[in-house]
């Protein structure tokens, strides 16, 4: 049994305009994603700004209500519980935020934010919730008296070892990193992504990690996923996404990959996406990424492509399916992820790219 | 912001690294013994927080601390008008109509039936202070209330509340309170400052509701919902604590309004039987001749406002953070 089972969630964010503030749009934020991650893995979300991808994460632990689907946690759908039984849930989900300026409240001391949890949830009496902090503090690979100080008076990776122990505090199963070290300097994000890696194996962690850089998210995840305005769009284990992606999006996104050698960066393709993300709140019809893809034909246009299966736990939505082999293309079916409005049956025929894996 | 660009040096506190022994000991081995102790100096070194640049602006603010000093010194003489006033300020005396004087301890004069105006100010005082210091924590408690729960709740909420603020301010203040005083309050300091706050809370509202606006999208809110924690702790616990700066200057410069507001009401006969308000009137009845009855309950009032006008002023310079500037 999976540990987070995501299925067909989708979170749309009315428009609302006028003196009776009627609905005239709705913003797709997520649009019918199903994923399921197990316990102990490390999931990479990936995808532009804007593809829905924090909104995806903010919905899982419940800071968001989901507009549609099912969130299974541990077995149970957890997409209805009011505000009073999603409580105990708390313990077993937490989340890192991106901005470490932002999620510390300034005129708290250290401790007290990190203690809230505790206190919260009536853990420990004061005494033992301070060591217990303390104890936190030198897990993060802060020092205990740090205790009695306030955000400001630390550095932006200090601060983000902070959210990290209040994240940790709960001992939750699942922690979502939204964008943990994208506000952080290069040197320090490494010392960070490290600490999470040190963290999952201490205390048998899984792991949501949300970031728009391909190059973080490959040393963290045993799987990623790629969103496209608000679509799941390929679903892979991590190293074959870099080595063998599927649909053309996440090829355009490798490509931006910085190479830090210069030759063989020069030797790469570059993909330069033209045009801007179209606006989730009319999205393109059929295949979201056709108005920007290099490989799109009339089919595209028209119909939804499914999440097909193409083995080893390689999902991707893409009619015209780069890095996929004849043989291969016989045997893929739709995968029960895919999307209610695909069309289960317009599987791809060809392959666009390079047919050998 | 701005704390950013504040952040003190940390030095030596040596938690960059994942193991923050490491550089400590590295240090302590290759240097000479004086560093070693610089650097446990610099333990010692308390970071600056924010409240701490605000006091220090605020007492530097030299108008802001000749206000507070003043006021502390007339509104404690208030308080204490029970045992420092020289005569009882109800008791008429034979030194009818005598001018200011320090020779007979009139410091004030004393009225046409010979009571000390001395006293009668200091009692005066008092009232005054009991009803502005409780109009500014009536109006701070109901407007923190409702501005709180109308930024952080929105929609609907927010309207009502928002319109009903509307409504009071758009209400004629002093004619309701001259019948509701008429009714209610004739004569007791804490229904009139009830009557007052009732009226007044609507600016601190406005503000608070505004700070919550904006401090609701804030992500320490989203990870204090994420560690369960209710509404109302996020509201007051989380969110309020932030707040506390505009709403510290609001109520003080409320507690200005409401001592311009009793005085007048006193004044025209429906306030208090001895305040500020209640001494002015009954000194202009007496005529030119006698100035001193207006002139000295009304030079209080005026000395009051002015420090507490000052008072709010060096708040609200000093809590202002994108003024990192110490005023000389």
């Amino acid at each position: 049994m999976s540990l987070l089972e995501v299925q067909h969630v989708k979170k749309y964010f009315p428009v609302r305009k006028g003196l009776l503030q009627r609905e005239v749009a709705r913003v797709h934020a997520v649009d019918d994603v199903s994923v399921s991650v197990q316990e102990g893995e490390t999931l990479g979300l990936v995808g532009e700004s804007g593809c829905g991808k924090s909104t995806l994460g903010r919905t899982i632990v419940r800071l968001l209500e989901p507009t549609d689907g099912e969130i299974v946690f541990e077995g149970r759908n957890i997409s209805k519980l009011g505000a009073g039984k999603l409580r105990p849930l708390r313990r077993e989900m937490q989340m890192v935020f991106q901005d470490p300026y932002a999620s510390l409240n300034p005129r708290k001391r250290v401790g007290t934010i990190i203690g809230d949890p505790l206190e919260i949830h009536g853990i420990g009496d004061a005494k033992s919730r301070r060591a217990r902090v303390q104890e936190l503090l030198r897990t993060v690979g802060l020092s205990p008296e740090h205790y009695n100080r306030f955000p400001h008076e630390f550095s932006g990776g200090q601060r983000q070892r902070i959210g990290v122990a209040r994240a940790l505090a709960l001992q939750p199963k699942l922690i979502i990193a939204d964008e943990p070290v994208s506000a952080l300097d290069v040197s320090i994000q490494s010392q960070i992504l490290n600490l999470l890696g040190d963290l999952q194996e201490e205390f048998r962690l899984t792991y949501i990690f949300i970031a728009h850089d391909l190059g973080v998210v490959r040393h963290v995840s045993d799987r990623i996923a790629v969103m496209y305005l608000g679509k799941l769009v390929e679903l892979s284990p991590a190293e074959e996404l870099y080595e063998r992606p599927i649909m053309p999006y996440t090829e355009a996104l490798l490509s931006a990959v910085p190479i830090p050698d210069p030759d063989r960066a020069e030797a790469r393709e570059r993909i330069v996406l033209t045009g801007d993300v179209p606006s989730p709140i009319d999205p393109p019809s059929g295949c979201r990424f056709h108005p920007r893809c290099r490989y799109a034909t009339e089919v595209c246009k028209q119909v939804e492509p499914p999440l097909t299966d193409y083995g080893n736990g390689h999902l991707a939505a893409c009619h015209h399916p780069l890095n996929v082999d004849q043989a291969t293309l016989e045997r893929v079916r739709a995968a029960p992820e895919s999307p209610a409005e695909a069309d289960k049956s317009a599987l791809p025929v060809d392959s666009s790219g390079p047919s050998n894996p | 912001m701005t704390d950013r660009l504040h952040e003190p040096p940390l030095v030596g506190t040596g938690s960059i690294g994942t193991q923050p022994g490491m550089e400590m000991t590295e240090i302590q081995a290759g240097v000479a013994d004086h560093t070693i102790t610089t650097y446990e100096h610099g333990l010692e070194v308390r970071a600056r927080s924010q409240w701490s640049y605000a006091r220090a602006r605020f007492f530097r603010h030299r108008l802001a601390m000749v206000g507070i000093v003043l006021l502390i010194v007339i509104f404690v003489a208030g308080a204490f008008a029970g045992q420092i006033a020289p005569y009882d300020p109800t008791l008429p005396s034979a030194d009818i109509t005598v001018s200011p004087t320090f020779a007979g301890h009139h410091f004030f004069g004393t009225d046409q039936i010979g009571r000390d105006y001395f006293s009668r100010t200091l009692y005066g005082i008092r009232a005054t202070e009991q009803v502005s210091l409780l109009v500014a924590g009536i109006a701070s408690l109901i407007g923190i209330l409702i501005g709180a729960c109308s930024g952080y709740f929105g929609g609907w909420i927010d309207n009502l509340l928002m319109r009903t603020t509307d409504l009071f301010l758009v209400v004629p203040a002093l004619a309701v309170l001259l019948v509701a005083a008429k009714y209610l309050g004739h004569g007791s300091p804490v229904r009139l400052a009830l009557l007052l706050g009732l009226l007044f809370w609507t600016n601190i509202a406005r503000i608070v509701r505004g700070s919550f606006l904006s401090l609701k999208e804030k992500e320490y809110v989203e990870a204090a919902k994420a560690s369960g924690s209710g509404n109302f702790r996020i509201m007051f616990r989380h969110i309020l604590p932030n707040t506390i700066g505009p709403i510290v200057v609001a109520a003080t410069l409320l507690t200005g309004l409401a001592i311009l507001n009793e005085s007048t009401i006193s004044f025209l006969g429906f306030g208090l039987d001895l305040s500020l308000g209640t001494l002015i009137a009954d000194g202009q009845a007496a005529g030119l001749n006698l100035w001193w009855l207006v002139t000295m309950p009304g030079l209080t009032i005026v000395l009051i406002i002015l420090c507490v006008n000052f008072i709010g002023d060096g708040l609200r310079d000093a809590l202002d953070p994108t003024q990192r500037r110490i005023r000389a």
